[in-house]
């Protein structure tokens, strides 16, 4: 049989569709040479379905196994690794399809494809991937169902894909119960996604000018995030903190080796407190941590907590950072007072080469009659104040020169100003440091979390203040665009030019934003909001129920001591009791039989019993007459219930017999007293 | 009380089934080292697919009783398609789709077979059967297997009929030898072939079971008569001998010689009889004559 070719076009065609939906999710990741190899056997298998060519010949297919694997290990050298694996087995799905046309080809390339989906499945959670492999699931099963079903019957879509969906949702209770009580175990070993991040945003290793303004173009969501305060939802705009840059080089700025810090036991209890932030950050910035300014602690809820690094200017990143969303929880601590070591000061305090006496004109101006560095700071902020502008277009000045942004443009991005402060301050004996992150934020109307994207992108300074002996932050973006600062980057870019000329309050400006708006884009913003948010709940749920999740859920039943052993005996309880369910199900089937045939396979069951039992090859006619004779009092009954019997199952369609009276019919024969056997 | 016997269905996962399973270990893996609750659902899915397919796989062979086996005498050089019939019973609550049949003939596991795409729960349904070449001779069906894939190919479940039927296979109907003079000897006997082919209706009898369906008398029974047969008498026809030593020399030559007039007197509804050395067929037609005749042909040996 498994040589046995296939001859139903329909399956063909269903297995080219497929093969296409597996490679889709994985075009925007993988190599260009893996799509174009699974577009050269899709577009290959359709000529030949529409007899247009043959399948490849031995030599051709040898040549292209070759061509393959050649390419194969010149990129990836190894078959380890969720990449090159993924990459591998889609290329051989691929060219398993231009292989042959018979059943084992089939069932290889179906399940091939289900592997395809694990792979899609290992690299993201979303809710997008979740629908995407349920009906990547409806389509696998529909064409395993028909390939073993009645091989004449016509091709229906309708009913094709009924039968596969019907069979999701019987699995469906199943296994949601087992995605529940299977055990979990907690993965401390360090197995994880290496994946190399692939995406567009810059290493933000270091920051020059214009590479924040030029982030800030696009609308990519980096994190979202649940606020509380005092046990109750904040829709507060905050500062995300997220890289420290601490080397200068005038208008760059970039991050030097700094001291990874002792990860400090029982910090504290995360989740007993009212006043929290959890963060739901997308793999868009790499290992970086964005925590809200103030001291924190973050606290890795779908990731180990080994997989976190602190560093001493506040800075976390995680290792081996999955290329998947990641769940953490983070808050504000009190931190105690401490002086700058001299090692710190040293690299706080290196300046750059400035040659032009005007930057230091200005840096000796506002050193002048100032006591502290909080002083030196509010001068430059008023200096900033009167002779610079804000503009959202990325503005090219030299990197290594302040002068050119300080005293010729004159306007700029919050990386110009938050640079050119730093390294003002540092020329003014200040340590100083810059922070790049992110400042604003839009909260959804549906689940009232607030959304972080790329519009939000943010540069400020921090200083060290003598009298806190701490960082103190400083935003010179604040005192040039104050309006940037009190709407957040999202809403900010939304507004013309036209409207950032009027003189109105961030209040009326929201108003104004909202009132401007067609009522379409308002429904299309509306369910943007409704999908985000089920979105995020979808992903959250699915990264927090790991092993300590998953004690949590029980505990809120009551079952306080569920070890991983009972959760083993349960699982393996219930797949038992579902396979005894399932064939109890099957056998309700005769339930369902039409009333007229279950009465008279009552009739008959009842007189087997009395050893009448009917032939199978006897007529229900033939059958009554042998028995006729044990009725004697009830022979008009009897002729009564096998006629109308007879006329329902024989007769035209539309032939109707009351079930009411065959039912009152049968229960008067069953009265009967029947002689044992024929 | 009588003990119902156990109906014994045999089930395996199939290479594919193997490979499945390793499918849902690889999610479960996967699951594990990448703490992905997603795969921990996939894998879940492909769990209980797996005990799905293992149920209605079961399920479909289950409840599944051959009534009867009626085969008739076929040729050994040509693949024989509808040699006979299967007739089997439901007594499941569920349909049988795909089953795939083979009788077993000897060694011959594969010496009839047969396919039946759908099966209604609780029908009566008859297969019909296939033959593969076969040596000329009668042959003993001892054993017909059941087996399918439904429904996801994941199991190959199959299970086992003992039956006793003789399979005649006959000798190739060849040779271009003229029919032997017709006797006209006006005997008559009363057989099937008389009751049969006859035209002149003579009387009506009590229906029972085997009695041709052409024949009943569905007038009487419209008028609420029971059911009826109608009998025919055969009338004066010619008869023929056909003998072995009227064939060619060469043994096998004769023998097929002689299967291709008997079919030929079949067929145009002629009594003849059959005389090969000491054994012989008496005069005769019908389908138990032609057994008969058949049955002789295929086990003739040279030694006659």
């Amino acid at each position: 049989m498994i040589f046995e070719k296939i001859k139903d076009r329909s399956l063909s065609l269903g297995l080219v569709f497929v093969v296409a939906l597996s490679l889709l999710p994985h075009m925007a990741k993988y190599p260009l040479e893996v799509m174009a190899v699974g577009g050269l056997s899709l577009a290959w298998r359709l000529l030949f379905e529409f007899k247009k060519t043959q399948l490849p010949h031995f030599t051709i297919k040898l040549f292209l196994i070759i061509l393959c694997g050649a390419w194969f290990f010149t990129k990836y050298e190894s078959f380890i690794g969720l990449e090159s694996g993924t990459s591998l087995l889609l290329m051989a799905m691929s060219l398993k399809l231009i292989d042959n046309d018979r059943y084992h080809d089939f069932m290889i390339i179906l399940f091939t494809s289900l592997l395809a989906l694990l792979a899609k499945v290992l690299e993201s959670q979303s809710l997008w991937i979740t629908l995407f492999g349920a009906f990547d699931l409806i389509i696998v099963m529909s064409l395993l169902l028909r390939l073993h079903s009645h091989a004449e019957l016509k091709f229906n879509l309708k009913s094709f894909l009924k039968n596969g969906a019907l069979l999701i949702l019987q699995v469906s209770p199943m296994m949601a119960l087992l995605f529940f009580v299977f055990p979990r175990i907690s993965n401390e070993m360090g197995f994880a996604s290496r994946r190399q991040f692939m995406n567009s945003t810059p290493s933000m290793k270091d920051i020059s000018p214009g590479q924040v303004a030029y982030i800030a173009s696009s609308d990519t969501q980096v994190f979202r995030v649940k606020r509380m305060k005092n046990g109750q939802l904040s829709e507060e705009l905050a500062y995300w903190r997220g890289i420290v840059l601490n080397h200068n080089e005038g208008m760059l700025w970039s991050r030097s080796f700094v001291e990874k810090v002792s990860p400090k036991k029982n910090k504290m209890a995360l989740q007993n407190t009212m006043s929290y932030q959890q963060v739901l950050l997308e793999p868009v910035y790499g290992h970086w941590v964005f925590t809200e300014d103030k001291p924190q602690d973050v606290q890795l809820l779908s990731l180990p907590k080994t997989r976190l690094n602190e560093y001493q200017d506040g800075v976390f990143t995680i290792k081996n950072r999955p290329n998947e969303r990641v769940v953490y929880q983070t808050q504000t601590l009190t931190l105690k007072q401490k002086k700058l070591s001299k090692k710190e000061r040293l690299i706080y305090l290196q300046k750059p080469e400035e040659k032009d006496f005007r930057v230091h004109f200005l840096v000796s101006e506002i050193r002048d009659g100032a006591r502290s560095n909080i002083e030196i700071s509010k001068k430059l902020l008023m200096f900033y104040k009167q002779h610079y502008s804000y503009d959202i277009n990325s503005v090219s000045v030299s990197k290594t020169s302040l002068s050119q942004f300080l005293f010729e443009k004159k306007k700029g991005f919050s990386e110009h100003f938050a640079n050119s402060f730093a390294a003002l301050m540092r020329l003014a004996e200040v340590p100083a440091r810059v922070v790049v992150g992110f400042h604003g934020g839009e909260v959804n109307a549906i689940d009232h979390l607030i959304t972080i994207t790329e519009k939000d992108i943010h540069t400020w300074v921090e200083i060290w203040s003598e009298k806190h002996l701490n960082w103190v932050r400083v935003d010179p973006t604040m005192v040039v665009a104050p309006l940037r600062e009190k709407l957040g980057g999202q809403l900010y870019h939304r507004l013309s030019q036209e409207q950032l000329a009027k003189t109105l309050s961030p209040k009326q400006h929201r108003e104004v934003l909202q009132k401007s708006s067609h009522w379409s884009k308002n429904l299309a913003e509306r369910s943007f909001s409704l999908v985000q948010s089920m979105s995020s709940w979808w992903t959250l749920f699915l990264l927090k129920y790991d092993e300590k999740g998953q004690l949590n859920f029980f505990k809120r039943f009551g079952l306080h001591k569920l070890s991983g052993a009972y959760l083993w005996l349960v699982t393996f309880l219930f797949l038992v009791a579902f396979y005894f369910m399932y064939n109890r199900k099957n056998k309700k089937v005769f339930r369902k039989l039409p009333k007229n045939e279950k009465y008279f396979q009552e009739f008959c069951h009842f007189l087997a019993k009395k050893g009448w039992k009917k032939k199978p090859e006897e007529g229900p006619m033939s059958f009554v007459r042998r028995v006729e004779g044990q009725f004697d009092g009830q022979k008009q009954n009897l002729a009564h219930f096998s006629e109308n019997y007879i006329l329902w199952k024989y007769s035209l369609p539309g032939a109707r017999v009351d079930s009411k009276v065959q039912g009152r019919l049968l229960k008067q024969l069953v009265r009967q007293k029947i002689i044992q056997g024929p | 009380m009588k003990r119902k016997k156990r109906e014994k269905v045999y089930i395996v996962p199939t290479i594919y089934g193997f490979i499945f399973s390793s499918g849902a270990f690889a999610c479960w893996l996967g699951a594990l080292f990448y703490s992905n609750n997603l795969a921990y659902l996939l894998c879940f899915f492909l769990i209980i697919i797996f005990i799905i397919g293992m149920i209605q796989a079961n399920n479909n062979l289950k409840g599944l009783s051959l009534v009867k086996v009626m085969a008739q005498p076929f040729s050994s050089h040509t693949a024989h398609e509808n040699m006979g019939l299967l007739l089997f019973k439901s007594e499941s609550s569920v349909s049988h789709v795909r089953l795939n049949i083979e009788g077993r003939v000897g060694a011959n596991k594969k010496a009839v077979f047969s396919h039946y795409n759908v099966a209604e729960a609780g029908s009566l349904f008859s297969c019909k059967l296939s033959a593969n070449p076969l040596s000329r001779g009668v042959h003993l069906l001892n054993r017909i297997k059941v087996y399918s894939r439904y429904p996801f190919g994941l199991f190959y479940v199959w299970r086992f009929y003992n039956v006793s039927h003789e399979l005649v296979v006959h000798p190739r109907p060849s040779g271009h030898a003229p029919l032997p003079a017709m006797k006209q000897e006006g005997y008559y006997q009363e057989d099937s072939f008389s009751r049969e082919m006859g035209e002149n209706f003579h009387d009506r009898k009590a229906y029972e079971y085997g009695d041709s369906i052409r024949r009943v008398d569905w007038k009487a029974y419209a008028r609420h008569k029971p059911l009826l047969t109608k009998i025919y008498d055969e009338g004066n026809r010619g008869a023929l001998s056909l003998n072995l030593a009227d064939a060619p020399d060469d043994f096998e030559k004769a023998i097929q010689q002689l299967c291709q007039w008997s079919l030929l007197c079949e067929k145009s509804k002629v009594k003849y009889e059959v005389i090969a050395g000491d054994h012989s067929v008496p005069l005769g037609g019908g389908k138990k004559h032609k057994y008969q005749v058949m049955k002789l042909l295929s086990q003739l040996e040279k030694t006659v």
